[in-house]
């Protein structure tokens, strides 16, 4: 996937995100209602961890292939698009 | 030390868990699934908000005992975006929501459209277009359609705020989530008088103040942390739709983080500090709810195509995963475009899968599975390309949802 992107693709540890998001978000209003000047991130470097043993960087020569297949397959829902209806 | 819950409410389920801040780390989860209203018409998609408190107050039970209750600070919630909750005077609801999926709206999108004088007025006055899933051609929709309904009207939350309501007796809306109810200008993070013009000038008055992201819908009701065993200082922050809590539980609050979430559909959005508006409309300009922007694409077929290759071959998914590995990267040219269920981003609802490529050397499982993988990453592709026209940054892209591991 990283060599479709071009750029470095890692998972997170935590599955749901969102509901991790939640508890952050309710963490940082709780810090700022009581007068601390929190910043979210300072939050989020110390609960929210990537998945280092996931991560996978671009391979130069597949990353080259995938941008020629990119084109095609952008070229072709082009001209698809009006058969599509 | 300090406990906080976040709990995210999503179309199939409402997941929760328990954030011990001070380790920075998950100590309890829970989980309960929910029911769409079967037997509508195809295109709509509702819900009643009531199976979301039921499953919020569920959750909320299940964690407090597996944890000190004593400890719990407060409470985010996250919401599924755009889903249209009417409430009448005295804030009960009026009819089930209809969701962010609900496509039968095509009709108000182009009547809204049109009193603006095009797509591009549209989106200079606005920000984004009227789609279909948004909550704006929504609202029309109940005018047109259910006036008896439409005339008891008098606040309209999204399904987090409703849930807010629930938690703290407040009506209350923050920009993140208000940004996909296309009311809202996204630049100036105000009530678009032209859009709420549109519909009917009465909704300034239905719609709740805006608030910043940081700040508090308010406390817990004190019947219900009676009810939850919980303190009534527990907080409930202003909570946000599902894709800016993913934001922020992905640590995509900063410049250079791309999140890309993979389930059924695909969402791959990042933070910005500057509003960022796609002339073309297939870039969602969000708001984050951070204090920030969170432009984003939406795609429609990510592992519900992955997944229908899978089951067409009756592989498990480690099978899946062999075929995709056994086959060279690009499929010697095997091409799926996968647009199984239509397509919002490139805009062609009524598009289909399509495979090309096909020849005695490519017709094998292994092709298929591979090129099934390549074609939703390529769509996924599409929006991060799209993000980097619009002058995002990316250094690093965290994945996130069901189809996110087996998709590194």
């Amino acid at each position: 996937m990283a060599d479709v992107f071009g750029v470095s693709v890692v998972a997170m540890v935590a599955g749901e995100a969102a509901a991790l998001g939640g508890a952050l978000h309710a963490a940082w209003c709780d810090s700022l209602s009581r007068g601390e000047k929190t910043d979210l991130v300072t939050l989020t470097n110390r609960s929210v961890a990537v998945s280092e043993s996931t991560r996978c960087a671009p391979d130069r020569n597949r990353h080259a292939l995938y941008s020629k297949a990119q084109v095609r397959y952008e070229r072709l829902c082009q001209v698809l698009r009006p058969t599509f209806g | 030390m300090s406990l906080y819950i976040g709990v995210d409410s999503g179309t199939q389920s409402t997941k929760a868990v328990v954030l011990d801040l001070s380790e920075g780390r998950i100590i309890a989860e829970a989980s309960v699934q929910h029911v769409l209203i079967a037997g509508l018409p195809a295109g709509h998609m509702e819900q009643n908000p009531q199976e979301w408190t039921v499953a919020l107050d569920s959750v909320i039970l299940e964690l407090g005992a597996k944890i000190d209750r004593r400890r719990v600070r407060g409470i985010g919630v996250s919401g599924q975006q755009h889903g249209l909750v009417p409430l009448d005077a005295g804030c009960q609801v009026i009819r089930p929501a209809k969701l962010w999926c609900d496509t039968s709206t095509v009709k108000e999108c182009e009547l809204l459209t049109k009193k603006f004088g095009g797509v591009k007025a549209v989106i200079r006055k606005v920000g984004l277009p009227f789609l279909p899933g948004y909550t704006a051609p929504k609202i029309l929709w109940l005018k047109r359609h259910e006036p008896g309904n439409y005339r008891r009207l008098r606040h309209i939350l999204l399904p987090h705020d409703y849930l807010n309501l629930h938690l703290t007796g407040s009506l209350f809306m923050e920009y993140g989530d208000a940004s996909g109810t296309a009311l809202l200008d996204v630049r100036r993070r105000a009530w678009s008088c032209d859009a709420i013009a549109a519909i009917d000038k009465n909704l300034v008055d239905w719609l709740p103040p805006l608030s910043s992201s940081h700040e508090a819908a308010g406390k817990l009701r004190p019947a219900l942390a009676r009810k939850y065993g919980l303190s009534a200082d527990v907080l409930v922050s202003a909570g946000g739709g599902d894709n800016m809590m993913g934001a922020i539980g992905t640590g995509n609050v900063v410049p250079g983080i791309v999140t890309a979430s993979f389930g059924t559909s695909g969402t791959i959005y990042a933070f910005s500090e500057r509003p960022v508006i796609d002339p073309r409309g297939e870039i969602a300009a969000f708001c984050s709810s951070t204090g920030g922007w969170l432009p984003l694409l939406c795609t429609m077929n990510v592992t519900l195509v992955t997944e229908g290759i899978r089951a067409l071959f009756s592989w498990d998914h480690a099978s899946f995963d062999q075929a995709v590995a056994g086959t060279a990267a690009g499929a010697e040219g095997l091409t799926l475009i996968p647009y199984f269920n239509g397509e919002r981003t490139p805009d062609v609802p009524r598009g289909t899968g399509v495979l090309y490529g096909l020849n005695c050397g490519t017709l094998s499982s292994g092709h298929l599975a591979r090129a099934a993988m390549e074609g939703v990453t390529l769509g996924m592709n599409y929006g991060l390309r799209r993000l980097v026209d619009l002058g995002i940054k990316p250094k690093e892209i965290r994945l996130t949802g069901g189809g996110a591991k087996s998709a590194v």
